[in-house]
């Protein structure tokens, strides 16, 4: 669960940070080492944001209550898709557009 | 019974039947009747029979299927209703009938009358007030659905977050959406999100409250003040999705965002990982083409550089300057030599003057110095400007232009 928290934190701070980069970038007031270093951070960032979205796999969970400790009780909840997880696979490496 | 005279005169049951019908239809409007339900039939069809009485008549009433979806299911033996609809005839059966399109249950004013306070009460208290409506957050890690585990809504908002969002953790709290039960289950699925939101481990960032589309009959769990409550006092953004796009339910009024569908919903909460993906593949663009740019220009900025004289001839700038070395000097020079000059020619007049002063010069002009010859030390002499320091006998020395003469003085005046 933790893991899965943190791929979707680390998702969001992750755009934030490449939005960050590329406006510094475009500004362009920074030293070529600079620029280079937040290059290669940004090309970075948006490999682990896709990787994260194509290894992604929702975690479902049906909460029955909470325990003495007040912890959830929680049991898997099974849900088919009905579009695989191929299909899934096909954005990342062009530009697509949304299914929907 | 006699047979009439003229074939003509009469017109089969069918004809007599599709002619009642017209005119029947032809003639009334679309009533309200009211009257009580007996003989309720609900054949596969799907369409609703029944007959419409009151103390001293009845009537008999079909619903299409169409309509029977709607308001069908609200129907049972002896209801009082009111039924909208139009008198007509069976004609296979020549039987008087009421085709019926809505239903409205006794009631249901009562009804409407308390929602409608219900409606006001809440108001008062700040229920609807759109500056307490919170944003949802763009990228939810935890999503919460208080729907029925089983039903379309659910299985639609699964299928529409694990294309565009299956980064997020989602938990269905679980209850009957319609029903007796349903304002307090859905009240306690509420509340027991919260309860698990409260833990700082177990946030959740949104939650979703809604169900498939329904009747608006189905729908009053989500017009109950115990539900109001529920989502008033949520601390987890809440985004109903009642499935009904007509009425506004108090759950729709009430929750921070209103989607018509659990599909829109689920839409609502989650980014789009496509638009994401799209977004990340013009960061790469923008970047590389930034940096690209960047470098060519680099480029031309060192190639003219590269070209400028003083790299392609270094030496250059040290002949300029030793150029400039030799300017100066020969600029010293013609300076100093000038003063020289100056001074030289200062010197010799000076020697000139000097030599005018000089006694040898008074000497070519014919004059002469007289010395007189010590007594005692012959060797020296005494300059003789006056004849009273000569004594007869002297010895004088006589100092010429060329040479000199030793004379003895003989007379003395």
């Amino acid at each position: 669960m933790a893991t899965k928290k943190n791929s979707a934190q680390k998702f969001e701070t992750s755009l934030k940070e490449l939005e960050d980069i590329v406006r510094e970038l475009e500004n362009s007031q920074i030293d070529l080492d600079e620029h280079l270093k937040l290059y290669e951070k940004g090309i970075r960032l948006i490999h682990s944001c896709q990787t994260s979205l194509k290894e992604a796999e929702q975690k479902i969970q049906i909460l029955s209550g909470q325990d003495l400790s007040g912890d959830p009780i929680l049991e898997n909840f099974e849900h088919q898709s009905t579009e695989g997880k191929a299909q899934q696979g096909l954005f990342s490496v062009e530009k697509g557009n949304s299914p929907d | 019974m006699e047979k009439p005279k003229d074939d003509n005169f009469f017109i089969s049951v069918s004809q007599l039947n599709t002619l009642v019908k017209d005119l029947l239809e032809g003639e009334f409007p679309s009533l309200w009747i009211a009257g009580e339900i007996s003989n309720l039939s609900r054949p596969a069809s799907g369409h609703v029979y029944f007959s419409l009485k009151d103390d001293q008549s009845s009537v008999r009433a079909v619903i299409f299927k169409g309509h029977a979806m709607r308001h069908g299911k609200k129907m049972q033996e002896g209801n009082k209703i009111f039924l909208r609809g139009k008198p007509s005839l069976y004609p296979a059966r020549g039987e008087f009938q009421i085709i019926g399109d809505d239903v409205r249950t006794l009631g249901m004013g009562e009804q409407e009358h308390l929602l409608r306070q219900l409606k006001e009460k809440l108001k008062a208290k700040g229920y609807f007030d759109p500056a307490r409506k919170r944003a949802i957050p763009p990228f939810p890690l935890r999503i919460g659905l208080v729907t029925s585990a089983t039903g379309s809504a659910v299985r639609d908002i699964l299928e529409t977050l694990g294309k565009r969002w299956p980064l997020a953790e989602i938990f269905i709290s679980p209850t009957r959406v319609q029903g007796d039960s349903a304002p307090s289950e859905i009240t306690s699925a509420i509340k027991l999100l919260n309860k698990i939101h409260k833990d700082p481990k177990h946030n959740i960032d949104v939650m979703i409250v809604g169900r498939g589309g329904g009747s608006s009959e189905d729908l009053q769990a989500f017009n109950s003040e115990l539900v109001a409550d529920a989502l008033f006092e949520s601390s987890i953004p809440t985004i109903s999705a009642v499935g009904h796009e007509d009425d506004f339910t108090l759950a729709d009024l009430i929750a921070d965002l209103r989607a018509l569908t659990p599909t829109e919903a689920a839409t609502k909460v989650s980014p789009n990982q496509y638009e994401l993906n799209n977004f990340m593949i013009d960061a790469r663009e923008a970047m590389h083409l930034g940096i690209q740019l960047r470098i060519q220009k680099l480029h031309q900025h060192l190639n003219l550089l590269s070209t400028r004289r003083c790299l392609i001839k270094p030496l250059d700038y040290l002949n300029q300057k030793s150029q400039r070395l030799d300017d100066l000097l020969e600029k010293f020079n013609r300076v100093s030599n000038n003063l020289s000059h100056i001074k030289a020619e200062k010197v010799n007049f000076l020697i000139q003057k000097l030599q005018s002063l000089s006694p040898l010069n008074i000497l070519s002009r014919g004059y002469s110095i007289t010395l007189k010859a010590n007594k005692n030390e012959p060797d020296k002499f005494t300059l003789v400007t006056a004849s009273d320091t000569l004594t007869i006998g002297d010895l004088l020395l006589t100092k010429l232009r060329q040479g000199t003469v030793i004379s003895e003085v003989q007379t003395i005046s």
